[in-house]
């Protein structure tokens, strides 16, 4: 199984890439930091399974490269890519937030995660939200990963 | 017992006796105790109560009670409310305007006569009259805010600015009224001949804006706004104080102001309710000199009364039928001449501006030279040909608003807003009709009801015949094209029919007879207008949206403002789910899409057009076998040049492309933008400047970054070359008695050394002693020559680590001071999570945006306890920031150190590997080098156990705090774990992981300084947006004056980068405020470098001036090298030790600061001033 997160945190993918090292011993891991690079990696590499978090940079940070255009709904526009490009991975959000966007344009996690259920039926398999300080989220994101093996 | 006032309805039905039992009795009678309450009860009473009371009232009550002095001397004087309260029932206060007007009706017809007089005057250009008919106003009538705006127009036009500006003078001093003064000083700008109304509006909005702040002052500022700039869009909910308030003089102000409330209101349907009939009774009474109320009453029910033109013998309607048949030569040379005798109305500018266009003849002007009406007529022409070089549509603007409060400045709003570049609001588009000098076939617009302009028509026909004009109105409203007068020219007859068909939902017909329009257009710009936008509608309506797009691309290229008009989202909404084939057309269509319209909640679920144009574009690219839209140069050929050039200028823009997988980072993405533009500037020559100035920008942007990067990498450093230069002829002598010792046998240079081990002898005692743990005296032979190499490697070592030039001193200007506390603390800093420390609490400041916003909805404990957490989160992170300065960030000289630049030698450990290094080489720069290369491949490794350090052990230390700090405020309410505190306090986790890699990117091998000259006016912009990142809680505005074309020397750039930061950082760090003002200055004179930093200071400016004269202070140059980069010492001291040593000045600089003391704010400047010649490239 291919597994692809993309995730700018890097306390949090560390984490999620040890989960999912556990819970699926033979599954093949990589990586994106950024909306650019995880959109490629989707095109490229045709993932059966997508961790995505929702808020990105457009390019990876790092030295001499700020990031680009900050995202705050580049998970939405990866799953948006992903139905025109009919790339058909299963695709989980994990995140921190349950806020996002701001001014008129900003909405609760449950608004997304209605919004994302209807708009992305096929694709979107569920969200987590991923608080770093309790465990909660590693058992819903089992039970997703449950969910989207039994679903593929 | 019924009494009606003037006969027309306005009728209290209870008469007297109502009157005698009313509880209004007292102020009637004037023995009302609370007169304010009274009044305030009545205006929200019922009509009847209000129409009696009005009845009963002497005109001098009426007077007395029912206007509202607003105009004080002070602002605040405005503010109170001195009998009748403002209501928020816009039918209330149009019913009490028009009830306090009506004992002025005598005034107001003599007003509005005189100024009519005045305005043709001043369109003649009659200056010396306008001016006597003011005077007459004045002493007739008085001063009212309309004759203000009248007296500083007619000035500027007589005798520009000069009169102009001794007007203002004289009606200031004569008013003594601060809100009267304000708006005479906006009348007498816009009163100018050449500021823009942009410009103007924006003074406007300026001038209002600190008043905004007070909530007492909103409902002055609306009726500010209003007079000075009454077309401006304003808030609905603002007309009720615009109607509440008199101005100066009652009877012209407040009629002013409601004949443009009822303007804009038109559409709302108020009138049939209760005030009708006083409307009724004003309007008619009104009627003969501005018939605009019964305007207003016809086009709310047309079968009102309709006005009787009392004094206009002008016969419109035989020029218009002229105009409607095409002979534009003969309505042009008539209706110029009719302009001569009635200048002031505006539909005879129509005529002329409208047959010059269509029948493409020379203007003619109507008067004489700087004649208003020459302006106004001049500037519709250029208007209606789309001739933006001289801003006709600003100048309208600017002249409407000057003549706000006629009739004229209300019809030519009217035609501004019909414009397709205009502001295009429906309402006032409106004011063309309402405004109108006769009821003319236009008029039927107004209506939207089939019925009611059926009904019209009969009217219409009544009173002027069926006019060709009429009869082609009628016809395009009925839908019926057969009915089109044949004498119309064929072109327009096009657009008629056209018209009629697109309206009967004949849509082929419709196309039909749109493109046979398009093709008479010929230059006639309206009518080519008008077939594109009839081709749009009708191929949308027949499906076929490819031709559809196509006609967007190409309107939108000759008039952008055209799709005004063109119902886009329409088509949109029908190819949004069903996406066409693929074309270039799409991408284009979708970014005028995203670039010109308001599609909020138009296109169903959330949209993201950039998005959309990008996945456009990616289909168009696709489909030629492309991934990129630079491969598209190579073969413009295929495609038609002005799509190409539209969707290369307006679709491959780096904000729609980085939705692209394709491109590896900004540089790449800028790199293929900078191609397109290049190629653009061939394809498309007549906006060559602006794709230049992108380039230029986009270079720069690549410079920026190319430049930060560079600095970044550049933070670790050993001025190796100084080093060298620097090590003296002691230390040569040195090396050459070590040559000479090495070259003799073992036994010769063997020497016999005793040691009382517990009492040290030097370092280098000790070194070779560490071991030998006896107490006592003992004896140790050693090899000198093996010793002597040791001690110059030992010598070297710490000027390598510590001199001048060594990484120590780089550590502290680069790293420690200021940047790195700067990088780390801005994650927090960014999301307000962590305030400062002041030494005069002796505590971190309370955190007063989370205190406001989240914590306001929270009890004063809870919120109390969180800004405590959140104090502590401030203390950690600086306490990380401390250690990780004072502690890891530093030369590990000694075992216990903690430094992570660990370069602790032992000679029991190291001694033989240097000797055996040494013993390799035959000259005194090869030992050096192999000794210096020992030294950098120590750092090699130093380097990465810092940057492993804080990618791990500091992370987890940030990371510890923020879910400490997450933990203690989830601990004090349920809720505050869901809050935007929580959240910001995850996003602050993912930013201070990204700015730890940067932190991290710093402790890079790098070999030498850079070798890249960059011009002198980019690395100031990378020094501005350095700092800026470091303080993201101020604003900081820095303004750059850099010479052209000079460029800093590679090895130079990071130290002078070093001289500015410090300069701008303390100007930031210690002007006492949040908006920091600064400017940054370069100037190459003599051979000399001056480079000034200054800013802003507010506060004591004695504290600026003991800075200043520490700063300047001579003695400092003369500080030894370690006493100039010691820690926690002034960074000032710094730049003396970049001066000297890392830009090689010596002693051949200067440092001055000095403060220039103002009322309010001074200024703090520090210049220095070096040679340029070792600096520059």
């Amino acid at each position: 199984m291919k597994i692809l997160i993309i995730e700018d945190d890097h306390n949090k993918l560390d984490r999620l890439r040890g989960l999912v090292s556990q819970e699926l011993t033979h599954a093949e891991v990589k990586e994106a930091r950024a909306y650019q690079k995880g959109l490629r990696l989707l095109r490229d590499w045709r993932p059966d399974l997508l961790l995505l978090d929702m808020s990105m940079p457009t390019y990876e940070v790092g030295t001499g490269e700020q990031g680009g255009r900050p995202r705050s709904f580049g998970g939405r526009q990866i799953l948006h890519e992903m139905r025109r490009r009919k790339i058909g991975a299963r695709v989980i959000i994990v995140t921190q937030f349950d806020v996002f966007g701001d001014g008129p344009e900003q909405k609760t996690l449950s608004q997304l995660k209605l919004e994302l259920a209807t708009e992305f039926r096929g694709l979107y398999v569920g969200a987590v939200y991923y608080d770093p300080a309790a465990s909660d989220w590693g058992d819903d994101l089992r039970r997703m990963l449950n969910k989207a093996k039994v679903s593929r | 017992m019924a009494r009606m006032l003037g006969g027309d309805g306005f009728v209290a039905p209870q008469g007297r006796r109502f009157a005698k039992r009313t509880k209004y009795q007292p102020l009637l009678k004037g023995t009302a105790r609370d007169s304010t309450r009274l009044i305030k009860t009545l205006k929200v009473d019922d009509t009847h109560a209000i129409d009696a009371f009005f009845m009963q009232a002497s005109t001098s009550l009426r007077k007395e009670l029912l206007s509202e002095p607003c105009v004080g001397r002070t602002y605040e004087t405005l503010v109170v409310p001195q009998v009748a309260l403002v209501t928020r029932s816009l039918s209330s206060e149009v019913r009490w305007t028009i009830l306090s007007l009506l004992p002025y009706l005598s005034q107001l017809v003599l007003h509005i006569d005189l100024n009519a007089q005045w305005l043709r005057c001043v369109l003649l250009g009659d200056h010396d009259q306008a001016h006597e008919i003011l005077e007459r106003i004045e002493r007739d009538l008085g001063v009212s805010v309309w004759m203000i705006n009248a007296r500083l127009l007619e000035a500027q036009r007589r005798d520009e600015l000069t009169a102009n500006r001794q007007v203002l003078g004289e009606i200031c001093e004569k008013l003594k009224s601060a809100s009267i003064t304000m708006l005479a000083e906006l009348a007498s700008q816009r009163a100018e001949s050449r500021i823009a109304y942009s410009t103007y509006l924006d003074d406007v909005e300026r001038t209002l804006r600190p008043f905004g702040e007070y909530r007492n002052l909103a409902s002055s500022v609306s009726w500010w706004r209003h007079w000075a700039a009454p077309f401006a869009p304003r808030r609905t909910d603002s007309d009720c104080e615009i109607l509440w308030r008199n101005g100066l003089l009652p009877a012209i102000d407040r009629y002013v102001g409601l004949v443009r409330v009822l303007h804009s209101r038109v559409d709302e349907r108020l009138f049939p309710t209760d005030f009708l009939p006083v409307m009724k009774h004003m309007a008619r009474e009104l009627q003969c000199v501005d018939p605009q109320l019964a305007h207003l009453l016809v086009a709310q029910d047309v079968n009102a009364e309709w006005p009787m033109y009392c004094s206009n013998h002008l016969n419109l309607s035989d020029l218009i039928d002229l105009y409607t048949e095409g002979a534009y030569s003969d309505v042009m040379t008539t209706a110029t001449r009719q302009l001569l005798q009635y200048p002031e109305v505006f539909e005879l500018y129509e005529l002329v501006a409208a047959s010059v266009t269509n029948g493409q003849l020379s203007i003619q002007l109507a008067f004489p030279d700087r004649a208003l009406g020459n302006d106004v007529i001049s500037a519709m022409i250029a208007c209606m040909r789309r001739e933006e070089g001289t801003r006709p549509l600003e100048v309208l603007q600017r002249i409407a608003t000057q003549l706000h409060g006629t009739r004229f400045g209300a019809q030519l709003w009217g035609f501004i807003a019909g414009q397709p570049q205009g502001p295009n609001g429906r309402n006032d588009s409106a004011l063309k009709g309402l405004a109108c000098t006769q009821i003319t076939p236009r008029f039927s617009l107004l209506y939207n009801q089939p019925e009611d302009v059926q009904r019209f028509w009969v009217h219409l026909e009544q009173a002027a015949g069926a006019t060709t004009t009429a009869r082609l109105y009628r016809a395009i409203s009925t839908c019926d094209v057969s009915a089109i007068p044949r004498a119309i020219p064929a072109s327009r007859r096009y657009k008629y029919a056209g018209q009629g068909f697109l309206a009967a939902g004949r849509y082929t017909e419709a196309l039909q007879e749109y493109s046979q329009l398009s093709n008479a257009a010929g230059t006639v710009v309206p009518l080519f207008e008008t077939a594109a936008v009839g081709i749009f509608s009708a191929t949308v309506e027949l499906g076929l949206y490819q031709l559809a797009s196509e006609t967007v691309v190409d309107a939108y290229r000759r008039n952008p403002t055209l799709i005004k008009a063109m119902n886009l989202i329409l088509l949109a909404q029908r190819i949004l789910d069903d996406a066409p084939p693929p074309s270039i057309s799409w991408p284009i269509f979708w970014a005028i899409v995203d670039r010109d319209l308001e599609t909020s909640g138009k296109l169903g679920a959330e949209r993201d057009l950039k998005q959309i144009t990008y996945d456009a574009l990616e289909d168009f690219l696709g489909h030629h076998g492309m991934q990129f839209p630079s491969e598209l140069l190579s073969k413009s050929a295929e495609f038609d040049q002005g799509h190409l050039v539209s969707l290369l200028s307006m679709v491959c823009t780096t904000d729609i492309l980085d939705y692209s997988p394709d491109y590896n980072g900004a540089d790449h993405l800028e790199q293929e933008r900078i191609k397109l533009c290049e190629a653009l500037l061939a394809l498309d020559p007549s906006n060559a400047s602006s794709y230049k100035a992108e380039i230029a920008d986009l270079l720069r942007s690549t410079a920026l970054r190319r430049t930060m990067k560079e600095i970044d990498s550049t933070k670790i450093h050993v001025d190796l070359q100084g080093l060298v230069d620097n090590l003296g002829q002691s230390y040569r002598e040195r090396y050459d008695r070590y040559r000479e010792y090495s070259a003799l046998s073992e036994i010769l240079r063997t020497s016999k050394l005793v040691f009382e081990i517990d009492k040290p002898f030097g370092n280098v005692a000790n070194a070779i002693l560490r071991g030998l743990k006896k107490s006592g005296s003992t004896t140790q032979y050693e090899d000198i020559a093996y010793r002597q190499a040791w001690d110059l490697f030992q010598d070297l070592l710490l000027r390598f680590i510590s001199s001048e030039f060594g990484l120590d001193s780089y550590l502290s200007a680069r790293i420690r001071h200021g940047v790195l506390a700067g990088q780390l603390r801005s994650a927090f800093e960014q999301h307000r999570l962590i305030t400062q420390w002041s030494s005069h609490t002796t505590d971190y400041g309370p955190n007063v945006y989370w205190s406001d916003w989240v914590m306001s909805s929270y009890d004063d404990v809870v919120a109390s306890k969180v800004d405590k957490h959140l104090k502590q989160l401030s203390k950690t992170v600086d306490a990380i920031i401390e250690h990780l300065k004072r502690g890891k960030i530093q030369i590990k000289s000694k075992v216990d150190g903690e430094g992570l630049f660990d370069f602790v030698y032992s000679i029991e450990r190291d001694g033989n590997r240097i000797w055996n290094m040494v013993q390799t080489t035959t000259t005194y720069y090869e030992f050096i080098d192999v000794l210096i290369a020992e030294l950098i491949a120590r750092i090699g490794i130093n380097l990465n156990s810092v940057a492993q350090y804080v990618r791990t052990d500091l992370a987890a230390e940030f990371r510890q705090a923020l879910d400490a700090v997450s933990r203690s405020i989830a601990s004090e309410h349920p809720s505050l774990t869901h809050s935007v505190l929580a959240n910001s306090i995850r996003q602050c986790g993912t930013i201070i992981h990204n700015n730890l890699e940067i932190v991290a990117g710093w402790f890079v091998p790098k070999g030498g300084a850079s070798a890249l000259s960059i011009d002198i006016d980019v690395l100031c912009e990378t020094v501005v947006e350095t700092v800026k990142r470091m303080n993201p809680t101020y604003t900081v505005d820095a303004t750059r004056s850099m010479p052209v074309g000079v460029a800093l020397a590679g090895g130079m750039l990071s130290s002078v980068f070093d001289l500015l930061l410090i300069l701008l950082d303390n100007a930031v760090k210690h002007c006492n405020s949040t908006q920091v003002e600064a400017t940054v200055s370069a100037v190459v004179v003599g051979g000399i470098l001056r480079l000034v930093v200054s800013n802003i200071f507010h506060g004591d400016p004695a504290f600026a001036e003991e800075a200043a004269q520490k700063l300047s202070n001579p003695a400092i140059r003369w500080l030894d090298p370690d006493a100039l980069r010691q820690e926690g010492k002034s960074g000032f001291y710094k730049l003396h030790k970049i001066l000297r040593y890392d830009l090689r000045q010596g002693s051949s600089y200067s440092v001055a600061a000095h403060v220039e003391r103002h009322s309010e704010v001074h200024r703090f400047s520090v210049a220095l001033e070096m040679n340029a010649l070792a600096v520059l490239a």
